[in-house]
């Protein structure tokens, strides 16, 4: 999994939450451009992607990395709720939306419906 | 004023008298006897002289009277031929053509008796340097032989040549001037066709003159060179006189037409006196009495930026540079400026008829200004109620997005940290502190919860990502009562935008509290250049427009950026909100 905000202490928090409960994060990056690289990189399976980033949108990001061969999964969060994004959220082709104050193992696992 | 006639005829009648004994000194040598050469030959001098003197006399701010009586005197130059001395002699030979070259000075300068164009001063230039150049190339080369030519009969300032070159000069000097002839009456069609209305009633007399007079010109000058019969020459030089001694009174007519317009003016007391003229009318009743439709009246006002131009409705405007074809007669009150005129710059000519045209309209300019600055001021306290606006809103979208940045991420991440902590402990710790920390990160997400609300209060995050409708949709979404949303517009000023967002919001947030509804309608659509949004709920009705500060703020917000706001609330039959946003903000 690869994890893509620009606040250290949720990617932090959310590596630790998610290490735990058998996640394997496989790098994190604090902007768009450090994202996509990443992806390019490592191919992880799944993307955790911050809608708001400094250098670009989470919804520009996710449509360039589905763009791409083998494309991950890509689940998009935010401190703010769906409502606030409306009809972007399913054009971004991302998976999934989660607020930041749902994300949790188990609310993560129901939106990829595996187990982890 | 009665005894002038009398004077004028006393003048005449001695003039007359000494008609004879003074020709033999002034007039053209070899002639003297011939009445019928010598009474129309100082017809057309004095004619010039005498009309040359009533225009200084009557329109001193133009030229053309003195170049007239320039052009009478170079007519009477050849007469120094008189004085039996070879100098005077060989002088008289070179001037005659002077008076030509003043004459087309006179047409071309015509009204004002100034050049104006660089094509105006190349022509008149040109024809000055042509007689100065001809005549010296005559001078040099002519050396006239006839039999009993008397000793100062001869050219003093005969240099070389031979018949056969003086003969060339000749040629060369009379084509030049058949030229110049052309193209200064091209030069005077060419004034009245560009010129606007006033400009050509000016022109009117000059224009009729033109061809007559080129037409003599021409002749005149090919006399020496083509054979025509002597009988023809009668009848073109008696016609010739004829034209150049009517010449100058069709110029002095020119110059007191602008005089006699002058009547106008007191038309002008008439129709703007007792009531105050709207502005239309005020424009209009000047432009009839200065002749000039395309007239313009600019208000000079205090502004923001200093003081500046304004036309009638309040619009800041520019004077016309000089490049723009117009002219500009700035009216001062007390030495500052308070208005400026627009107009033709053929006006120009007339600076007496627009003074006292501005004289006669001062008062209603006055009133004018007064109300311009009025619509001024108010067009600026409306901009500057817009920008306000603006401005706030660029704070409340900074303050949300600070929120979202700041303290959301933190409590969230809290939010986070607890959950973590929570499953960590999992069955290994009392029940009591289970429940306590359960209880916290419920609180901790309420705060969330209420935090969201607040910053979406504040400005709404989806307006800024996705535009209107979807922020409408959204509200729609999170309203108690069901609410069908018809968006019909295409994407508006943010100004507009945030503005009807919040109407929607706060109209939304009544029918929840106050309507007891069962479903409510949203509809946007396009209204001309601007958008209508109505809120419609099936609720109890009776809101008042004062009641509520929320309702007014929403009436001055929309007023703000220009729009209109109302409430329609019958008891009993449901509310409606509708308002107005125009698209472009001003």
């Amino acid at each position: 999994m690869l994890i893509v905000d620009d606040h250290a202490g949720f990617r932090a928090r959310a590596r630790q939450m998610l290490g735990a409960a058998g996640y394997h994060v496989v790098a994190e990056a604090a902007d768009g451009a450090g994202g996509i690289g990443a992806a390019r990189r490592l191919r992880p399976g799944v993307v955790l992607l911050d809608v708001q980033l400094p250098d670009t949108t989470g919804f520009e990001v996710a449509r360039m990395l589905l763009a791409g061969p083998s494309p991950p999964v890509v689940v998009l969060v935010s401190a703010r709720e769906a409502a606030d994004y409306g009809r972007l959220i399913e054009r971004s082709g991302a998976a999934g939306f989660l607020s930041k104050s749902d994300l949790s193992a188990r609310s993560l696992g129901a939106l990829l419906g595996q187990a982890p | 004023m009665t005894r002038r006639p009398v004077l004028l005829a006393a003048l005449a009648g001695a003039a007359a008298a000494a008609f004879r004994p003074l020709a033999s000194y002034f007039l053209w040598p070899g002639h003297l006897e011939d009445l019928n050469f010598l009474v129309p030959m100082t017809a057309v001098g004095v004619s010039f002289v005498a009309a040359g003197i009533a225009g200084m006399v009557r329109r001193p701010a133009s030229r053309v009277g003195a170049l007239m009586v320039a052009a009478g005197l170079a007519w009477f130059t050849p007469g120094i031929g008189n004085i039996p001395l070879a100098i005077f002699v060989s002088l008289s030979w070179q001037v005659g053509s002077l008076f030509l070259v003043l004459l087309a000075h006179l047409f071309v300068s015509f009204p004002t008796g100034r050049l104006r164009t660089r094509w105006e001063r190349g022509v008149v230039a040109g024809a000055y340097a042509w007689f100065v150049l001809g005549s010296v190339a005559d001078a040099l080369t002519w050396n006239p032989v006839w039999p009993g030519q008397r000793p100062f009969e001869h050219n003093v300032f005969y240099a070389f040549g031979s018949p056969h070159l003086n003969d060339v000069v000749g040629t060369v000097t009379t084509v030049g001037s058949v030229v110049f002839a052309v193209v200064v009456a091209g030069t005077v069609v060419r004034h009245w066709v560009r010129a606007s209305r006033p400009g050509r009633r000016a022109l009117a007399p000059v224009l009729w003159a033109v061809a007559p007079t080129a037409a003599w010109v021409i002749l005149d000058t090919l006399e020496s060179r083509v054979l025509v019969s002597a009988r023809l020459w009668d009848a073109v030089h008696t016609l010739g006189y004829l034209v150049l001694t009517a010449l100058p009174f069709g110029f002095l007519i020119g110059l007191l037409r602008v005089r006699l317009r002058r009547g106008a003016v007191g038309n002008l007391v008439v129709e703007l006196g007792g009531h105050a003229a709207p502005p239309a009318s005020l424009r209009a009743a000047l432009a009839r009495a200065l002749g000039d439709p395309s007239l313009q009246i600019l208000y000079r006002v205090a502004g923001p930026g200093g003081a500046g131009f304004v036309d009638d409705a309040g619009r800041p405007a520019a004077l016309p540079g000089a490049e723009a074809g117009r002219s500009v007669t700035v009216l001062d009150s007390d030495g500052a400026p308070v208005a400026a005129l627009v107009h033709d710059p053929a006006l120009e000519s007339e600076p007496e008829l627009l003074e006292s045209a501005a004289a006669a309209a001062r008062l209603a300019i006055d009133n004018e200004r007064l109300q311009a600055e009025v619509r001024s001021q108010l067009r600026e306290v409306r901009a500057s109620r817009a920008r306000i606006v603006e401005a706030g809103d660029r704070e409340r979208r900074l303050v949300e997005r600070n929120l979202h940045d700041g303290a959301q991420q933190r409590l969230v991440t809290l939010s986070m940290a607890l959950g973590m902590i929570r499953d960590r402990a999992g069955g290994c710790v009392p029940a009591e502190l289970a429940r306590d920390l359960d209880e916290a990160i419920g609180e901790l997400r309420g705060a969330i919860g209420d935090l969201r609300q607040l910053a979406r209060g504040i400005h709404p995050a989806i307006l800024t990502n996705e535009g209107l409708a979807a922020a409408l949709e959204s509200l729609a979404a999170r309203c108690p009562v069901p609410v069908a949303v018809r968006y019909d517009a295409a994407r508006r000023t943010e100004a507009a935008e945030v503005t009807a967002y919040f109407v929607v919001a706060e109209g939304l947030a009544n029918v929840a509290k106050h309507a007891r509804a069962t479903s409510a309608t949203v509809t946007v659509t396009q209204d001309g250049a601007g958008i209508r949004v109505e809120v419609a709920d099936d609720g109890a009705g009776g809101v008042c427009t004062g009641t509520g500060s929320g309702l007014r703020g929403l009436a001055d917000r929309v007023a703000a950026i220009g729009g209109t706001f109302a409430i329609h609330s019958p008891p009993g039959r449901g509310t409606r909100l509708i308002a107005e946003l125009p698209g472009d903000a001003r």
